[in-house]
């Protein structure tokens, strides 16, 4: 089969590799009929998630057709047409039972060398290196899904492959990010980072009752889409000081929350994101916390700074004093997908989102380089990517 | 790349330490045969908080006195094993670096000459290795596994067989990372049920030691707490005692991987495995060997068995129980 595979930083290749089988009796394979380019999938691109070896096949966001089940699979047929959760959980684990299903304790093979970078392992992920398992991604043909009767949604025929393939991650993750804000009516909740898991933030904020949004970020058509969800601010960081506005506009208390939707590839102006990027070009930081450090600093006394931007390793300058002198709760952590898909896949069956707002650019797989190329430099007005594997 | 992995993950933990630590470790080495002469006969991990500390004696040894200098032919020999060790590993390969590094440290302590530096590595099961994780199963479940010996093979990594041999003794035949092929009898001392187990073993010659399993119900019923307690000494030569470090990571690591493959056994009746992935390049060709398949599809052993009767690996997470034809 075709599948895009990351051959070393800025260097991705559409390969023909083998088939993916069945390994377990709780597997699925499925026919991939979607997959989208994730902005997380831009940092392995770019060679700052460890763990890559050669010729890993990328993405974890996907959906498509069941074409084969293990032997104790019993709530999937082949033929059914799923989405399936970047995150990968057992079902059975402590974690699993309370819902944190991106802590999943089994689903990372390779939980001890996780366990040595960060204490204890998260579950594993689809094409997300070797620290996170290994497992093959999804910008492929076909692709091996384990815990087929855990994680895959079955979705309905009338909803198109755009409208739920998002169910897979973005949604999700954005939705969390805001849930994690804990908004209550009249909040004002500022985003950093107006990508597609900002978009989501934004509409899944309004959602949930946030009197106004503001939406910062330095890409023109980004800002532009943010401003369409509704009483959302816009505030472009080139052009003012993000702090001073923030300030203007919540009469100085600062946003009840701050979501930094940036993670470990942060821009911004001055000097400390001067240095924050010398130091991650030379290797001697493994994270750029431009904007987490803006939106703590931003953030009003007692608020809540929730974190669905990826990252991975440790930073420096970060401003613990605020964080411990203005009471604020910090809160991140990879999506519990499952638990959002069915409440948000019935949102969009009640056509109170239509996810599919997002897309700017729909490819072949074969095509996959030339979008992470442009997804990468922000070209040709590129806010989301789908990619079609069946299609030539 | 299992010797690889263990001595990378150490290098990993090291790097993660702030610079002071690390230069705190190497003068420690140094200072730390004057600082338990004055606390000889004491067990750190059992002080009784009513008897007076001792009197802090600095320097109580002198820093010079001989004794606390390695006789010159053992420094001799040291060196020279060292530079041996160091030619060996003089490679452009991740692969030899634990001999070069193990090489270089004997040179070092050789040319510093003090007992102190050589006992800190040396010094026969210091601490015994212990390690534990949590298994979402009820204690009794977890026992039983414990209960069924020959049946664990195909669960554990590196182990081959084990045959039991009366109602307390078990022979396990095992595969060490570099092939060669490792066999020890053990015997089993006390049995509480669902509790523990205790054994004691001989590898003969490389090594004896004893252990416990435990199985306690973990707080708030989050299952069951295992925790494997090893006592071992090496009873090979130098160049083995010098490299106890890495064997004690090295069997650290075993443990924990094998505990950590019966809780994936138990919990979800599988073994969580990417090997067999496709992947761009020549060593991810999937090669299934079909007797791993065989034991991943539920054979209806004892143990399986026992597993699904108490808890269904198939069963979904609770929230969904009611709907789950609506998947």
């Amino acid at each position: 089969m075709k599948a895009l595979c990351w051959f070393g930083p800025n260097d991705v290749r559409v390969e023909q590799v083998a088939d993916p089988q069945l390994l377990n009796p709780g597997d699925a394979i499925i026919k991939v009929s979607s997959t989208a380019i994730c902005g997380s999938d831009l940092h392995i691109l770019q060679g700052f998630i460890p763990g890559m070896q050669r010729g890993d096949i990328l993405g974890h966001e996907f959906m498509g057709e069941i074409v084969e089940v293990g032997t104790s699979v019993t709530s999937l047929r082949p033929g059914d047409r799923v989405v399936v959760p970047f995150t990968i959980a057992c079902g059975n684990c402590q974690y699993c039972r309370q819902e944190y299903w991106s802590l999943c304790d089994n689903s990372n093979p390779n939980a001890q060398i996780a366990e040595k970078l960060y204490g204890s392992s998260a579950s594993g992920l689809f094409g997300y290196s070797h620290i996170f398992g290994g497992y093959a991604g999804g910008q492929a043909e076909y692709v091996r899904v384990p815990f087929a009767d855990v994680g895959p949604i079955k979705v309905p025929d009338h909803l198109s492959d755009d409208q739920v393939l998002f169910l897979s991650d973005i949604f999700p993750t954005g939705y969390m990010a805001a849930e994690n804000c804990s908004i209550r009516p009249g909040d004002i909740v500022a985003i950093w980072g107006c990508g597609p898991v900002g978009q989501f933030a934004i509409k899944s904020a309004l959602m949930l009752g946030a009197g106004m949004v503001i939406a910062i970020d330095d890409v023109p058509e980004r800002l532009l889409m943010a401003a369409a969800h509704g009483n959302v601010q816009t505030l472009h960081y080139g052009n003012v000081d993000v702090l001073t506005e923030l300030s203007h506009l919540t009469g100085g208390r600062g946003p009840d929350a701050c979501i930094d939707a940036v993670g470990m590839e942060g821009h911004g102006m001055g000097p400390l994101a001067m240095i924050d990027q010398v130091k991650h070009t030379l290797k001697l930081a493994t994270d750029r916390p431009t904007a987490l450090r803006q939106a703590i600093q931003a953030c009003r006394k007692g608020g809540i700074v929730s974190i669905p931007g990826v990252y991975g390793g440790v930073v420096d300058t970060f401003p613990i004093g605020a964080v411990f002198n203005k009471g604020l709760t910090l809160k991140g952590g990879q999506t519990h997908v499952h638990r959002y898909l069915r409440p948000l896949l019935e949102r969009i069956d009640q056509h109170d989102i239509d996810p599919s707002f997002v897309i700017t650019h729909h490819l072949t797989l074969e095509e996959a380089p030339h979008g992470y190329e442009i997804f990468r430099e922000k070209q040709d007005q590129c806010i989301k990517i789908v990619l079609s594997p069946q299609a030539s | 790349m299992w010797f690889c992995h263990t001595t990378v993950a150490q290098f990993w933990q090291y790097l993660c330490q702030p610079g002071g630590i690390q230069l705190a470790g190497i003068c420690r080495i140094a200072t730390r045969h004057v600082r338990f002469e004055q606390y000889k006969g004491v067990d750190m991990n059992r002080v009784d908080i009513s008897t007076p500390k001792p009197a802090l004696k600095r320097r109580a040894t002198a820093s010079t006195s001989p004794q606390m200098l390695l006789p010159m032919a053992e420094r001799l020999a040291l060196a020279l094993a060292g530079v041996a060790l160091v030619g060996i590993g003089n490679q452009r390969t991740l692969q030899r670096l634990p001999g070069t590094l193990i090489g270089l440290g004997s040179v070092v302590i050789a040319t510093v000459g003090y007992r102190a530096a050589l006992e800190y590595i040396t010094k026969p099961a210091r601490q015994p290795i212990i390690v534990s994780r949590t298994i979402n199963r009820p204690a009794a479940d977890v026992f039983a596994m414990w209960q069924h010996l020959e049946a664990l093979p195909p669960y554990l990594e590196h182990i081959d067989a084990i045959t039991t041999i009366g109602s307390a003794t078990s022979v396990w035949e095992a595969q060490t990372p570099f092939g060669m092929p490792l066999t020890w009898q053990a015997e089993t001392t006390e049995v509480i049920a669902d509790n523990s187990i205790r054994w004691r073993g001989i590898l003969a010659p490389i090594a004896t030691h004893t252990g416990t399993i435990e199985f306690s119900p973990a707080p708030g019923g989050r299952g069951c707490q295992v925790t494997v307690t090893l006592w071992y000494t090496l009873t090979s030569g130098l160049l083995a005692a010098l490299g106890q470090p890495i064997v004690d990571t090295a069997i650290t690591s075993w443990i924990d991987t094998n505990i950590l493959r019966l809780k994936q056994r138990l919990e979800t009746g599988q073994q969580i495995t990417t090997q067999g992935q496709p992947a761009a390049r020549k060593s991810a060709a999937p090669a299934i060997d079909p007797a791993r398949l065989r034991a991943t599809t539920r054979t209806p052993d004892e143990v399986t068995r026992d597993s699904q009767d108490s808890f269904p690996a198939s069963d979904p997470p609770a929230w969904m129980a009611g709907n789950k034809e609506q998947l």
